[in-house]
């Protein structure tokens, strides 16, 4: 019986509401785009590109590994990325339709798009993990996630 | 992190859905939020389904009150048995229930919890479980085979 029960579909952007609510001393903001869906995430999947153009600590963005998971277009990469003063960072990233997930030892980000009416709803969250983010993320109040969406509303206005 | 989230939102949405109705995705939402800022709390992972459990029932209640914080139609102002009204499907039903009786629904139909730990999950007396429970199986059913 419980197969008729009303059910529902959580989308990308209110699970990573879920994920950034749970991050200590996150950055966050998410936004509607009059952009479509498909165009917003063929530029994000497109990470060594879209990661500098986004994120502007870094100069680049590389994939050394890409394995696909599973049967719902899940893949699992590693990338390694140069910060402005040539620091180098390992990170571990998921990225499916409408998620992205990315951690190295020092910071976790994540992005999400979902279709909404007359375009995509977009979010985007970033921490440190490092003692002293919750103040670091109050006196910079989210404008990390901000700068990101004004960026991809450049790239793809 | 993305691992758990992805193992816990389908029994999380499972759960809140017949309960917060039309209000579901934000009582799930707010249901896994309320479980990952608790979740250094939990120490016996054995109990960490019963406490997810526990935490989405109380949201999707909380949800749905809030959001329609009109009274709904208790069960004994239920079209009687039979009529056309209740010959519908269930979600016409759920839709004539308080958030409270649908949550105990969910806890005894879906989860199979006991009267008693569904009564005390939602802060009533074991006897008004017991015969809220009685009625909204009688109209569901009755509602279900008309």
């Amino acid at each position: 019986m419980t197969s008729d029960w009303p059910d529902v579909e959580l989308d990308q952007v209110r699970r990573m509401r879920v994920l950034a609510a749970s991050l200590p001393g996150v950055s966050y903001a998410e936004a509607h785009l009059d952009i479509p869906f498909d165009r917003v995430w063929a530029f994000i999947e497109d990470m060594e590109t879209s990661m500098p153009a986004l994120i502007t600590d870094f100069r680049s963005f590389r994939i050394a590994e890409r394995a696909p998971v599973g049967d719902a277009g899940e893949i699992r990469m590693k990338a390694k990325a140069v910060g402005l003063l040539g620091n180098r960072g390992a990170f571990d990233v998921i990225l499916k339709p409408g998620w992205c997930l990315m951690q190295s030892r020092l910071v976790i980000g994540g992005m999400a798009a979902s279709p909404e009416e007359g375009g995509t709803r977009f979010a985007g969250c970033g921490t440190l993990r490092l003692p002293g983010s919750r103040l670091l993320a109050r006196a910079e109040g989210g404008r990390g996630a901000e700068r990101i969406i004004a960026k991809l509303r450049t790239q793809l206005g | 992190m993305n691992e758990l989230l992805d193992l816990l939102t389908p029994y999380v949405t499972r759960l809140c859905a017949p309960i917060a109705l039309q209000d579901g995705a934000d009582a799930a939402q707010e249901a896994l939020i309320a479980v990952f800022r608790g979740l250094r709390n939990v120490r016996d992972p054995q109990a960490l389904y019963g406490w997810v459990r526990t935490t989405a029932v109380r949201e999707a209640v909380r949800v749905a009150r809030r959001a329609h914080p009109a009274v709904a139609a208790e069960l004994e102002d239920l079209p009687a048995p039979g009529s056309l009204e209740l010959a519908a499907d269930i979600r016409d039903v759920l839709d004539r229930l308080t958030p409270e009786h649908r949550a105990i629904l969910v806890l005894r139909e879906i989860e199979g919890v006991d009267e008693k730990s569904a009564a005390e999950l939602l802060s009533i007396s074991t006897g008004t479980a017991k015969s809220r429970l009685s009625r909204a199986k009688n109209s569901f059913r009755k509602a279900w085979t008309s």
